[in-house]
């Protein structure tokens, strides 16, 4: 290691930001991920994979009815058929209610599932489990359960559960919840506004579509303690809802995550885990549920059904003078996140565009559907699909183009956001329109499709565009904070102990990198376990995008401060001031003695013999800020005017990030995530039959996944200019990344066609339809 | 989850078909198991004995030539017949069939037989072997027999019974100076790895410039494919002239594509898909078309699903 000695030079602290920017040595590097090879190699263990001794599985009988009280469980037969361990029901099973998606003790929630109700409320509602010694023959109990039904009206139309004598599924009724918030003065700006543009616009129920169905196992022991292995996202909130349903302390249930086969969002909340704990504990063995794919799709959760009225009022300039947007939002037959997302869909629209007077109205309904969740986004893809997909028609109407009808109301860096929402922060969505139309060459090929047009080939070209907002944690809305252990061994190793959760995005990678940067170590001598609530402290878990810009923040403070003890205590041992301590590739010195060099571990050793003490930092990070993260996208799509077909080119994906900690990994979030905004706008969709509730797309031989040979080229441009407080400027993108795809989509086919498609997934039905009318 | 059952593997003809008529309780052949497979699992189908046909060499060897016949075994693969040459040559619909159809994964097991006795409304070879006017071979231990496919399509319950295996398909080929162009095209809810909603398979038989013969069969709209007589007859003797060839082309797509509009609507009058497929089925009009006239460069501006 050569020291550069002569150099010495008075820095300015921006100066010194920019050198720092360009010798950054791990951050900004595309490290793979660290699973990776375990993953592609078949080595890792999934849940799915995992055995314990004695360990019995637990198969579960779903509804066939909409909506249906259980008159009568005849389990006797399942009872006596050998390797049968128990049979459990509405008749058997705790009574508590409680909410799938509160994540924090004291969370105010409806509470309105149990582990079986005596009323079923949608097609793949829980009626009974059979738990047996193996999958089989629980498959064959499951058919010998007699139950006996009385069925009762239902409900499938989210609109329709507005009306006045609507079928109550709940107590109470829908909307089971309404809220409005705005700012300025709609109602007035409405009057004298010269342009006002409506719209009603439909997202779909969808499926997450993880490779790995929902799958979990709950393990008893001597003492009482359950320990539930799970992919799960927010490792406490599964400890909540076990521990509340199973009446057990928070210490006597005990939450791992295990390798996650994919998510996004599908398992956010508590779906199968309190099922598995009391199956076990009442039977004393270990219980595994594992899902397949039809009951993955049917009785986890789903994306909400959203329908959108939204009003846009403007000025010739095409500024946008007010805007009113209603929701309807169905969350299904159980309320699960129904108001939060609810809400997380409304703030979006104060954060996206410079509107002055604006107000939101949401009304969440229950239907006997099944239930919605946390999806990928959060009512952001519902809420964005929506008003971009008006703004378009807007823009028509004015006869603007979308892009500088956009670029004269986006948000600039550090906006306000006037509902009183925290600060947008170093907000680039300006950059974001601006490079990637001239990237995408947007005029021009804007241009060619309007030409090739007037051919009235069978083909047609349309190219349209959509931007997005999304947040970055919980500050301003929900507490928000991490904490995390970090620790340098005897070998110069370390270990980062903290509730992350890996769900295939880079996270524990990530937290390697910002760590190795700060004490620069090589990232592989990092391990960054992921949560056990035994051991990890606690953390707000892998959801509203917060993990890199939170808990991304609470790792590089750990890692200062572990730099910090670590230099004040080598300074001991060398004999000099903490400053005049220099590490460098896991070597230490004291700049007066660069001779005397050791390594990190050989230090650490020292100071565990001469000082009695460990290199060990405990830091909560407290969230601080809560900028937005800013994406948009560009499509060329081209329409089969005879099929109805749509089949998407090219795109373009501008995010603005802040910094990417592993640029890789980004780009990989982006393209996920335009396969699954591509599938929303033209293919996915439970197709919940009218009559019957059932869900048509109910496998994937009917529900149309996005697949490799649809999928365009996707470019991507990334925007990284810091600014907020996310750890060396990192934003998220998990989230976002989806956020603006299904609207472009849209856009581009109704520019292709002169339509005004706004019922998602745009069907070649639909495209036909809209073509004749 | 897959039930139990045994498995009987059987190294040749005589052994299967002695196996399925000796073995006890519900017996199934089972191939390439794309089909199979899915409905054991789900329960839709029950065996207590599975008879593997896929160490049977009879039923694997590659396709041949023979008596003015181009013979498939039952197990030919769905990858085999879009790259065979033979099939390529003389049974272009097939091939094309088989490259459209399911994923790289599938087409490597999915085998002929196994489509044709699945006879699925949607199969994509079965379009193609209407309009080949195929025969299929079918053994049991009380012999065997020769069906068209229309014939064991028709009432497929009664043609092939239980413990009745399809052994060969004989596709006839063209006579001696007479060139044959087909090609098969298939509309799904994607570009690949999508069961058909409406297929397509066109055979055009040309001697020395005038249309001997035309076949064409669609299928997803009914039971089993259904020929297009009508239409066939219309075009049958009529000139296709270098000079003109363009301009027939069009006319013969114009109305493909009205006829086909009016086949769909006989077909599933008042069907939920009815608005959809009449009008889409237009495309596969000019898709096969196009393809039937390549020189003619009708295939612009994208073609479609057609056959690559
Ligand atoms: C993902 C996926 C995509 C698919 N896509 C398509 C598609 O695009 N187009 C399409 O047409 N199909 C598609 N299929 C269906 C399936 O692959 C085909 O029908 C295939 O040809 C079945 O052949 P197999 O050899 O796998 O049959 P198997 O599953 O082995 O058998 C199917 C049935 O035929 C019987 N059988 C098999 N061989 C014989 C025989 N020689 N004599 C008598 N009975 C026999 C079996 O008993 C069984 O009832 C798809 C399937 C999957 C899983």
């Amino acid at each position: 290691m050569a020291e550069d000695k002569g150099v010495k030079q008075l820095a300015t602290p921006e100066r010194q930001a920019a050198a720092a920017e360009q010798t950054l040595k791990y951050v900004g590097r595309n490290l793979p991920l660290h699973d990776a090879v375990a993953k592609a190699t078949g080595k890792i263990q999934y849940t799915g994979d995992m055995n314990f001794p004695g360990m019995l599985q637990a198969k579960i009988l779903f509804s066939p009815l909409a909506h249906a009280r259980i008159k009568k469980i005849d389990a006797s037969a399942a009872l006596a058929l050998p390797g049968v361990a128990a049979v459990f029901s509405h008749e058997n099973t705790p009574q508590t209610l409680y909410n799938s998606q509160v994540w924090f003790a004291g969370q105010e929630a409806r509470a309105d599932e149990r582990l079986f109700h005596d009323t079923v409320r949608f097609v793949g509602d829980r009626v009974a489990a059979v738990v047996a010694t193996d999958k089989k023959i629980a498959a064959k109990a499951l058919g010998l359960i007699k139950v006996e039904y009385e069925e009762l009206p239902a409900l499938f139309d989210p609109e329709e559960a507005l009306t006045e004598n609507a079928v109550e599924i709940h107590p109470g009724g829908s909307p089971f919840f309404e809220k409005e918030f705005g700012c300025g003065n709609p109602s007035e700006t409405f009057k004298q506004a010269e342009l006002i543009v409506e719209d009603r616009v439909e997202t779909p129920k969808i499926h997450h579509a993880a490779m790995e169905t929902h799958v979990c196992i709950a393990v008893p022991d001597h003492s009482g303690k359950i320990t539930v292995y799970t992919p799960c996202q927010i490792l406490y909130s599964v400890r909540l809802v076990v521990a509340e349903v199973l009446g057990l302390p928070y210490n006597k249930v005990r939450i791992l995550k295990t390798p996650m086969g994919g998510s996004f969002g599908g398992k956010q909340e508590v779906t199968i885990e309190p099922l598995a704990a009391f199956f076990a504990q009442a039977t004393g063995k270990p219980v595994k549920i594992e899902y397949n794919r039809q009951e993955s799709i049917i009785s986890t959760r789903t994306r909400t059904r959203t329908i959108g009225y939204v009003r846009t009022a403007v000025d010739q300039n095409g500024k946008i003078l007010a805007r009113e947007v209603k929701t309807i939002v169905d969350t299904g037959a159980y309320t699960s996140n129904g108001a939060i997302v609810s809400m997380a869909m409304g703030k979006k629209l104060f954060r996206l565009y410079r509107i002055e007077n604006q107000v939101y109205r949401v009304q969440a309904v229950h239907t006997n559907t099944p239930v919605a969740g946390a999806a990928r986004g959060y009512g952001s893809p519902q809420i964005h699909a929506i008003t971009e997909i008006n703004l378009d028609h807007v823009a028509n109407r004015l006869g603007l183009d979308p892009v500088e009808f956009r670029l004269r109301n986006l948000v600039h860096p550090y906006d306000e956001d006037l509902s009183g929402g925290p600060s947008l922060g170093n907000a680039r969505i300006i950059d974001c329109v601006e490079e990637g139309a001239k990237l995408f060459r947007w005029h021009e090929r804007r241009t060619q499709a309007e030409a090739g047009r007037s051919t009235n080939g069978r083909f047609r070209r349309g190219v349209g565009m959509a931007c997005a907002t999304h947040s970055n944690g919980y500050f301003g809305a929900f507490q928000d904070f991490t904490t995390m252990t970090l620790r340098m061994l005897e070998d110069g190793s370390m270990i980062l102990n903290s509730g992350i959760h890996e769900l295939g995005c880079g996270t524990v990678t990530t937290m390697k990198q910002i760590i190795a940067e700060v004490l620069d170590i090589n990232p592989d001598r990092i391990e960054a376990p992921e949560g056990d609530t035994e051991t990890s402290p606690y953390d707000v878990g892998s959801q509203a995008s917060r993990v890199t810009h939170i808990c991304g923040a609470g790792a590089l403070k750990a890692a200062r401060k572990v730099k910090e003890i670590f230099r004040r205590e080598a300074s001991k041992i060398l004999g000099c001031e903490p400053e005049d301590v220099v590490m460098r590739s896991e070597i230490v010195w004291s700049k007066h003695k660069p001779e005397e060099k050791m390594t990190y571990g050989e230090m650490v050793r020292l100071i565990q013999q001469k000082n009695r003490t460990e290199i060990i930092a405990t830091e909560t990070y407290q969230a601080a800020d809560n900028p937005g993260s800013y994406g948009a996208n560009f499509v060329e799509v081209e329409v089969d005017t005879l099929t109805g077909l749509v089949r998407v080119i090219d795109l373009l994906a501008v995010h603005d990030v802040g910094k990417a900690i592993n640029p890789g990994f980004v780009k990989g979030q982006i393209y996920g995530g335009v396969q699954m905004g591509i599938g929303l706008a033209l293919s996915e969709d439970l197709q919940i039959d009218p009559k019957s509730g059932k869900a048509k797309g109910d496998s994937f031989a009917r529900y149309h996944l996005i697949n490799a040979p649809d999928m365009p080229s996707v470019e991507v441009l990334l925007i990284e200019k810091g600014g907020d407080l996310g750890p060396f400027g990192a934003k998220s993108i998990g989230e976002i990344a989806t956020c603006p795809t299904a609207p472009a989509v849209v856009n581009a086919v109704n520019h292709a066609l002169g339509t005004n498609l706004t019922t998602l997934p745009l069907t070649p039905e639909r495209i036909l339809a809209a073509l004749n009318e | 989850m897959m039930p139990e059952f045994q498995i009987a593997c059987p190294q040749n003809l005589a052994d299967a078909i002695t196996e399925a008529s000796r073995l006890q309780g519900e017996v199934l052949f089972v191939n390439g198991g794309t089909d199979l497979i899915l409905e054991l699992r789900s329960g839709q189908k029950k065996a207590d004995w599975l008879i593997d046909l896929s160490q049977v060499p009879e039923l694997q060897s590659l396709p041949t030539l023979e008596n003015g016949m181009l013979k498939l075994r039952s197990g030919v693969t769905f990858t085999r017949l879009s790259t065979d040459p033979l099939v390529r040559k003389h049974a272009r619909c097939l091939a094309h069939a088989g490259e459209q159809m399911g994923s790289a994964q599938i087409r490597n097991r999915a085998t002929l037989g196994g489509n044709i006795a699945s006879a699925s409304p949607a199969g994509d070879s079965l379009p193609a072997l209407a309009a080949l006017e195929a025969e299929v071979t079918i053994e049991g231990s009380e012999g065997a027999r020769t069906l068209t496919v229309a014939e064991m399509l028709a009432a497929k319950e009664k043609t092939l019974k239980a413990r009745e295996l399809v052994t060969e398909i004989l596709i006839p080929l063209a006579e001696q100076g007479i060139e044959r162009r087909s090609t098969f095209t298939k509309i799904g809810s994607r570009t690949q790895v999508s069961i058909a909603r409406l297929n397509l398979a066109a055979v055009m038989e040309l001697e020395h410039g005038v249309i001997r013969k035309m076949r064409l069969a669609v299928g997803a709209i009914g039971k089993a494919p259904l020929r297009l007589y009508e239409f066939e007859k219309e075009w049958e003797g009529k000139a296709v002239k270098a000079e003109s060839a363009g301009k027939i082309a069009g006319e013969i797509a114009g109305t493909l594509a009205e006829f086909l509009t009016k086949t769909v609507d006989q077909a599933i009058p008042g069907r939920h898909s009815q608005a959809y497929k009449r009008q889409a089925v237009q495309a596969l009009a000019f898709d096969v078309v196009a393809e039937l006239f390549p020189e003619q460069g009708l295939g612009q501006g994208g073609g479609g699903n057609g056959g690559r």
